[in-house]
């Protein structure tokens, strides 16, 4: 700490408590108080807010660093022969953060100018609160060292979630909490598949196919009178198998998953709704009485032993803590993170690659079907296109969550931050009234951010 | 030399898989719907491929400078152009085409370069950027255009009808694929492939690795809003959501197409085949009538086929070691020869089955098709033949000059004298009483160019040349097995195990067989009973020499580098010969009642709507308890296969071994299949063709002996050894 950064926190302590004061002086104002109070409140706030900033910040700081003979006050520091005051050094030293900040801060004037009704000053504080929030964050994200995604992950989720809490009426009700988590844990299933593939260094687009199919099919052998627990069953083997198929096919065309999985995802979801429309009219579209165990596990009335919770919730929580603990505890977990570090590595450590690469696949087809027949459950009725938003949003969750594309970084445990980010992210959106073509393109353009604070590579200098 | 041309044939070996799939699905899409070979067909396909081939062209180089970045948001950009186009339109901003291209131009590259900006300084993964701006486009385009609607401007209007192959559409993608040629021969270029391939070692040498990527994605730009003009005319409106399925249908074209997703190999040809090959199955899903399952096998074949070209590519590799004597260009005379004769079969066998023309021509009543004055524009397919025998001329000519030989030379004016015959054909037209009717002599060029288009260039008059068919034959086989068992002489005396190519060119060799051709040119000229210089008979008998010239001449001038590919398309050619002259419009072999007049039912198909013409069930396949006829082809093929083999086998017992012969292998097999394959689908009795390979075993020998001496030419022996 050097005398131009004495001046500057000075001036920003100086700033800051007139601003309060003048904020102090207008509520007075708008409230109709006595006009001497008012001069007299602001001016005591002024000065009583200056003297602590000074005493709490600076004067202690700017004293600490004197008494280690740090003698900056005689002399000053290279960093000042340079013309530049501190706020400079501070703006360069932060630039992302400040671009960042004046670029959402341009978006909301031209928001605010743009659609009529958007500016209030109730949506005007809390962008300024979640600015400072933000900034703050990150501020202390510099002291997190271990699982820093983890970190930023949860601030904003804590930061949209008060958001919301502040703009939309019954955002912190049971109701809505319950209905975000019923969302976000069908989400969330879908994404243990993608988690381990991702992990591997590999990815899985053939899970919105899965699901659509494994939604029709299921509804398609149920009604051809098959014991609906056998034709869950059957489908979830088929998941597996199909599973199988991908990552067979995955694992001998290195680098080609992404339309491996594709390719595959679409033969499937053709041919499972080829074989459904069979002799009915209805392209497409099945028709059949769901059971009622599976209705009761996943629609939002729907009780587990009593508790008024959806089990398709509490499934996700369980299946959570499994994931989490055996990725992290287990040989297998381990193993898995020691494929996607280095494959040459594992290799040499005997470590079957085949072997894994199959079993995250099938786990992925398994879960992807599984999401399908719960979303049967919740809807009463097959359609295939059911699986559809799941295409980007499950890659969306683990590369928001923080699990690395490429392998070998990341967990479970992120991914379900992902997941929770992005359903609080749309219960948002959907609560301030967006169109569900606006709410994707916000929705677009926040993952690249989002992505961009903690998953940047390594500049190409650094990585020979 | 010899050395580095017969071994450089690796790089585009990824080129075979997808041209082999063109040529099956080429085939398949004739047969099934014949009508896509005419002005009409080929018309839509160019407008409706297009924006598919273009947006596969932008995916490509992107995907070319590595990192594994595929643009998933190519397919929402081209609609946000779309709408933006749209809406700019309907606001009036933008009237002109001028500002049209300017605007698609410059909003694809604007987008490109922030997308590029962002992968090169903020550092996300690519894959990451462009799903965010896939999300971000998705719901964009949906606010700027709710529902579709809208229309394109006037002087687009026109573009997207798909009535003649040269429409602007074409133009543009002739632009764009010729522009990717001469991007190619740049040194940028080279720089993209090499950052694509290995990013640290470009940056490691010098290549500004940050510019290269930007150009990358300029690029890709500039051809997503040529796509988006594309799609504009084609659908003639905006449309928020149409645009977005070209994400998934680019994706799989790339990879049809053969390119490396993880970067660093790809190319105009392989995503143009790719992008076609897509095309082609959905227009050959749609011949089929699927009803309510239609999109769901649309979508059961293209996971298919993504997947198993993939396992195809994988065993590329065994492929390459085994075919390294197989460059693409060979490849592709070979399967274009067997697509060929696919097609012709489709066009002149199916289309002139009775049932096929009373559909066409009852429809074509109840609609009140003024069919006596329609305005028809027949003659799209014969300027595109034009402009492709052009194009073969200047290669020709390119070779000539590079190789300025005796026998080349003598080949050329075969060529020329060939394709003369083919233009000014001046057969007389005989005035032929057909079942009672008096058909009207042609008023059109008379010229068997028509033919060539299978478009008649009037309406109503498709009777072209008529030979006295089985007599005529005859004589023709009768020359044709005179011709090859002369040649074969002559290359035995002639071809001494010895003698290395290139040495010497024995010149009275040349002369001798310069005569025997004349020779028999006039002899056939006689016998074919056949006045005029350039009858069926003479080009018949020029078309042989010509192919007997290559298969002499190709051991002795090995110095011509791409002279086997010219020597299986000379077969190929050969083949075509026979199909348009002897089984087309002569009697020998065809079982139809109705023939010889098959152009007419073509040019009916095309003044109809493509989608309401009835195609008829293809004849052979579908004969009643016609399980044991369709197995009967393959495995008579099979047997000829095994024949060949067998005879090569037996002559090369005496003191050459079938190792060094072994890379030839492939040649032999593809020519005889190639054969088979077109006679078999031209309908032509399996007589006829036992009678050709017979010829063809009993001349293999000496055609084995000249790839000896051709291969001793290129020093190929010498590694393998």
């Amino acid at each position: 700490m050097n005398s131009s950064a004495f001046t500057f926190y000075k001036f920003l302590g100086l700033l800051f408590s007139a601003a309060v004061a003048l904020l102090s002086g207008i509520i007075g104002y708008i409230q109709g108080a006595d006009g001497q109070l008012i001069i007299f409140y602001t001016i005591a706030t002024f000065s009583l807010i200056l003297w602590a900033w000074h005493f709490f910040s600076v004067k202690w700081t700017f004293a600490q660093k004197t008494e280690n003979g740090d003698t900056a006050i005689a002399k000053p520091t290279e960093a000042e022969t340079h013309e530049s005051g501190y706020l400079g050094q501070l703006i360069r030293k932060n630039r992302w953060i400040v671009g960042v900040a004046i670029a959402l801060a341009v978006l909301f004037a031209v928001l605010s100018f743009a659609l009529d009704g958007f500016f209030s000053w109730v949506n005007a504080f809390i962008f300024l609160a979640l600015i400072v929030f933000f900034v703050l964050a990150y501020w202390l994200s510099t002291f997190v060292t271990l699982n820093k995604s983890a970190f930023i992950g949860c601030a904003i989720l804590l930061a949209l979630f008060i958001a919301g809490t502040f703009v939309i009426d019954g955002f912190a009700s049971s109701v809505n909490i319950k209905t975000m988590f019923l969302f976000a844990a069908f989400l969330g299933l879908a994404c243990v598949g993608q988690t381990l593939v991702a992990l591997l260094g590999g990815l899985d687009l053939s899970i919105p196919f899965l699901i659509g199919s494994s939604n029709i099919g299921l509804l398609y052998l149920i009604s051809l009178g098959i014991p609906p627990w056998i034709a869950a069953i059957a489908v979830l083997l088929l998941g597996a198998a199909i599973g199988f198929l991908n990552g067979v096919l995955s694992f001998r065309l290195q680098g080609q998953a992404l339309i491996v999985t594709l390719g595959v995802g679409f033969a499937v979801s053709g041919g499972t709704q080829i074989l459904t429309s069979i002799g009915t009219e209805f392209g497409g579209n099945v028709f059949g009485v769901v059971p009622n165990w599976l209705v009761n596990l996943a629609t939002m009335n729907s009780t587990t032993f009593g508790l008024k919770i959806p089990p398709v919730i509490l499934i996700w929580l369980v299946v959570s803590i499994i994931m989490i603990y055996g990725l992290r505890n287990t040989i297998y977990g381990r193993n898995l993170y020691a494929l996607g570090g280095s494959r040459m590595a594992a290799k040499r450590l005997s470590i079957s690659e085949r072997a894994y690469w199959i079993g995250c696949y099938m786990i992925s087809g398994v879960f992807s079907t599984m999401t399908g027949a719960l979303l049967l459950g919740w809807s009463g009725g097959g359609f295939i296109g059911v699986g559809d938003p799941y295409l980007f949003m499950t890659l969306a969750a683990v590369v928001v969550g923080g699990t690395s594309l490429l392998g070998g970084r990341g967990g479970y445990g992120f991914t379900v931050i992902g997941v929770l980010l992005l359903q609080v992210l749309t219960s948002f959106l959907v609560g301030i009234g967006l169109s569900w073509q606006a709410q994707q393109f916000v929705l677009g353009l926040l993952i690249l951010p989002m992505v961009a604070i903690y998953g940047r590579s390594p500049h190409i200098r650094s990585q020979i | 030399m010899s050395d580095a041309t017969a071994r450089a044939t690796s790089p585009n070996t990824h080129l075979m898989v997808p041209i082999f799939i063109f040529s099956v699905l080429l085939s398949a899409a004739a047969m099934r719907g014949p009508g896509l070979i005419s002005s009409n067909g080929l018309g839509s396909a160019i407008i409706v491929a297009a924006p598919l081939i273009l947006a596969t062209y932008a995916l490509t180089i992107i995907v070319m400078a590595g990192r594994a970045a595929v643009d998933l948001s190519i397919g929402p950009l081209i609609g946000f152009i779309n709408v933006g186009m749209i809406q700019l339109q309907t606001l009036g901003y933008i009237e002109s085409p001028a500002a049209f291209f300017l605007y698609a131009l410059g909003v694809g590259v604007a987008y490109q370069l922030v997308l590029g900006l962002i992968i090169i300084f903020v550092r996300v993964q690519p894959i990451i950027v462009s799903l965010s701006g896939y999300l971000a486009l998705v719901g964009l385009n949906l606010l700027i255009l709710p529902r579709p609607g809208g229309v394109a401007p006037d002087w687009m209007l026109n573009w997207g009808s798909g009535t003649s192959i040269f429409s602007p559409v074409l133009a543009i993608l002739v632009i764009a694929t010729v522009a990717w040629y001469l991007l190619a021969t740049t040194a940028f270029f080279g720089h993209l492939r090499l950052m694509g391939s290995d990013e640290r070692a470009a940056y490691t040498s010098g290549v500004r690795i940050n510019l290269v990527r930007l150009g990358a994605h300029a690029i890709a730009g500039l051809y997503a809003g040529l796509a988006a003009i594309c799609f504009t005319s084609l659908i003639s409106s905006g449309d928020p959501t149409q645009g977005t399925t070209f994400t998934l249908l680019a994706v799989t074209a790339l990879v049809l197409g053969g390119a490396n997703l993880a970067g660093g190999r790809g190319g105009a040809i392989g995503s143009l085949f790719g992008a076609m090959n897509i095309y082609l199955i959905t227009f050959l899903l749609g011949t089929f009538n699927f009803s309510i399952f239609q999109s769901f096998v649309t979508d059961l074949s293209y996971g298919t086929i993504l997947v198993l070209s993939l396992l195809i590519s994988l065993a590329l590799p065994q492929i390459q070691r085994a075919a390294h004597y197989l460059p693409p260009g060979r490849f592709i005379a070979v399967l274009g020869c067997i697509a060929g004769g696919v097609i012709l079969h489709a066009v002149m066998d199916i289309s002139t089955l009775p049932e096929a023309l009373d559909a066409a021509v009852s429809f074509a009543a109840e609609e009140v098709v003024p069919i006596e004055g329609a305005p028809l524009e027949p003659t799209g397919t014969i300027i595109l033949l034009v402009i492709l025998g052009i194009a073969a001329v200047i290669y020709l000519v390119n070779l000539l000059f590079k190789y300025p030989r005796p026998p080349f030379v003598a080949f050329l004016v075969l060529v020329i004298l060939t394709i003369l015959g083919l233009i000014f054909n001046p057969d007389p037209v005989a005035v032929a009483e057909v079942a009672g009717a008096v058909l009207p002599a042609p008023k059109g060029m008379g010229t068997a160019l028509e033919y060539m288009a299978l478009e008649s260039s009037q309406f109503d008059s498709g009777v072209g040349i008529y030979m006295a068919p089985v007599q005529t034959a005859g004589y023709a086989i009768i020359i044709a097995l005179g011709v090859t068992l002369l040649a074969s002489l002559i290359i035995g005396f002639n071809m001494p195990g010895k003698r290395v190519a290139g040495t010497s060119t024995p010149v009275s060799l040349g002369a001798l067989f310069f005569a025997a051709v004349a020779v028999l040119a006039v002899v056939a000229i006689k016998a074919g009973d056949i006045s005029g210089m350039f009858g069926s008979e003479t080009l018949i008998v020029l078309l042989i020499a010509m192919g007997l010239f290559i298969m002499v001449f190709s051991p002795l001038q090995s110095r011509i580098p791409h002279l086997s590919s010219v020597y299986i398309s000379a077969l190929g050619l050969i083949a075509v010969g026979f199909v348009y002259f002897w089984a087309s419009h002569g009697d020998l072999g065809r079982q139809s009642a109705a023939t010889g007049f098959a152009p007419s039912v073509f040019d009916l198909a095309s003044v109809l709507p493509q989608t309401q013409v009835a195609y008829a069930i293809p004849g052979r396949l579908d004969v009643a308890g016609g399980s044991l006829l369709e197995i009967g082809p393959w495995a008579y093929s099979i047997l000829v296969i095994a024949g060949v083999q067998f005879a090569v086998w037996l002559a090369m017992r005496g003191g050459v071994r079938i190792r060094e012969f072994w890379p030839c292998m492939l040649v032999v097999v593809g020519s005889a299949g190639a054969w088979s394959a077109m006679f078999y689908s031209i309908g032509v009795s399996l007589w006829n063709i036992a009678a050709v390979v017979v010829v063809c075993v009993l001349t293999s020998p000496f055609v084995w002996r000249g790839f000896r001496t051709f291969a001793k030419g290129l020093s190929l022996e010498g590694g393998r050894r």
